[in-house]
């Protein structure tokens, strides 16, 4: 299993605190339970991405930060098809490892300055800095291909096969947007993909072209030809 | 993988420009790979322009578009063309299939896996451009081939495709045909200047760099257009032609195990 240890049982681990001993201990040592405890309270138990909490501080960061440096973000919106269904269907162990799955998926795809999110239930999202937009288009779409591509192997043999939908919205420094109002785009887009069949991306903004060939390019490419079909 | 398990390999063939020979690698390409014991299918992902069925005189009854709006089965659609392999045709003239949708995809996709139970090669021959149409059909090949010619304006969309194809869809390997060229190593020459450009300009940006495949070349021969002009197979029809005898040379390579070029997108 992917569960990250420590974050489902972080109190246990903090036999002072549990004991009720704190005064026996050093500065250093409680500084480094205010840590853990902050440590805690910004992670989803199961998964050990941020929860929701985390989630909202960082996405008002980089909305500011969007208007400041001018650099394009990308906000996805990731959402398990038919959680209910798994959950109903295998229970709720392997409803985790679904959820265990997508948060695996996520933390492999994303660059250390991102940020991926349980937002609770079996809804994700992550925050992509400094992303132009056909990037954003392949990171989501290659998500979704990715936990299409892992199923779940149940004890007796058989696959339980999960699929994604994903919505995003570039925050971009041409629309000034207050932190809601950016949820609630990337929240449309969600709907979008879940009303057009579940299992598929939809963005905001059309892809542009992505791969422009340059002059230099080009006379690179046909320069040497001219020459040569003379000889 | 679809249920019977067994899965053929995908070759989708694009180009960037129009009219450099994809239909014609394409449909004689399955009849060189048919005569090396493979069953074949080619698939016409031409959508909006489709003439596949025009250039092997074949008469469709239903076409793919027929299978798209879920009128017809698969195995309804399905011809026989000269040379031994298998045809799915398209309509001609249908504008809204020049354009994607999330329906087409869907169909696209299931139509193919459906298929891909039931040979060893699926070709899949493109429009022309570098539509999200030609895209996507290319998204769903483990391998490209793309068909060039030695002109500019060929030689430039082809690098433009390439870029593409290495950008967006991550491909680390793609394989090269040039068409109307005069020798092999005029052939080898083109593919080596494209790959000392995208070597400079695309796998600087990548983070698999891509391996462009010289596969083979195609000799201008006259006997393609006389074949053409009676709407036959030049395979067929004039198997010891030069451009058969290269288009035979290509099966060759694509078949041989040892020259494959995987290129799966991530
Ligand atoms: N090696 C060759 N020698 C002579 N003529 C050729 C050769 N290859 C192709 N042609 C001719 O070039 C024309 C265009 O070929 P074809 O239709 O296969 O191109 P295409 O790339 O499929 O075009 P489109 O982009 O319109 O689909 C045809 O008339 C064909 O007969
Ligand atoms: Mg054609």
């Amino acid at each position: 299993m992917l569960r990250q240890a420590g974050y489902a049982d972080g109190l246990q681990v903090m036999p002072e605190v549990q004991s009720g001993s704190l005064q026996s201990c050093s500065c250093e040592a409680l500084q480094a339970i205010i840590d853990r405890l902050c440590d805690i309270s910004l992670h989803d138990a199961l998964t050990g991405l941020v929860n929701t909490r985390y989630f909202k501080l960082a996405l008002g960061r980089e909305v500011d930060r969007v208007f400041r440096s001018g650099e394009i973000a990308l906000l996805l919106l990731i959402d398990l098809d038919s959680f209910k269904e798994i959950n109903d269907t295998y229970g709720h162990l392997v409803g985790d490892q679904a959820l265990l799955t997508v948060a695996g998926v996520l933390t492999k795809n994303v660059r250390p300055m991102d940020t991926a999110a349980r937002c609770g239930g079996d809804e994700f999202a992550v925050i992509l800095p400094n992303c132009r937009p056909d990037t954003g288009r392949l990171i989501a779409e290659r998500i979704r291909m990715q936990v299409e591509q892992t199923p779940i192997a149940l004890t007796d043999g058989r696959n339980v096969r999960m699929t994604t939908s994903i919505g995003g919205t570039h925050i971009s420094p041409s629309r000034k947007l207050v932190f809601e109002e950016v949820l609630d785009q990337a929240d449309q887009q969600l709907y979008r993909a879940k009303s057009e069949g579940r299992n598929r991306v939809s963005l905001d903004v059309q892809a542009p072209v992505a791969a422009p060939v340059s002059f230099d390019e080009k006379s690179q490419l046909l320069d040497p030809f001219g020459r040569d079909s003379d000889e | 993988m679809n249920s019977s398990g067994l899965s053929a390999r995908i070759v989708a063939i694009t180009s960037g420009k129009g009219g450099v020979g994809k239909t014609f690698v394409a449909a004689n390409l399955a009849a060189a790979l048919v005569k090396r014991g493979r069953r074949v299918l080619v698939l016409d992902a031409d959508l909006g322009l489709a003439n596949l069925d025009i250039v092997l005189n074949l008469n469709p009854k239903a076409t793919l578009h027929d299978a798209l709006t879920g009128q017809c089965a698969i195995k309804d659609i399905v011809l026989a063309a000269p040379g031994g392999f298998w045809v799915m045709p398209a309509a001609s003239g249908l504008i809204e299939y020049s354009r994607l949708t999330s329906d087409v995809q869907g169909e696209l996709r299931r139509i193919i896996d459906e298929l891909s139970g039931q040979y060893d090669y699926l070709i899949l021959d493109t429009g022309a451009g570098i539509s999200d149409l030609v895209l996507f059909v290319a998204s769903l090949a483990k391998e490209v081939l793309i068909v060039a010619t030695p002109e500019p304006a060929s030689i430039a969309d082809a690098y433009a495709t390439i870029k593409i194809l290495a950008l967006m869809q991550q491909r680390t390997s793609l394989n090269l045909v040039f068409n109307q060229a005069r020798n092999a190593a005029d052939g080898r020459k083109l593919t080596e200047q494209l790959q000392q450009v995208v070597d400079r300009f695309v796998n600087t940006q990548t983070a698999t760099a891509v391996r462009l495949v010289h596969l083979g070349h195609i000799p201008g021969d006259p006997a393609v257009g006389s074949a053409a002009r009676k709407r036959q197979l030049l395979f067929v029809q004039a198997p010891d032609s030069p451009a058969s005898k290269a288009v035979a040379e290509l099966a060759e390579a694509l078949d041989a195990p040892a020259k494959v070029s995987h290129c799966a997108p991530q």
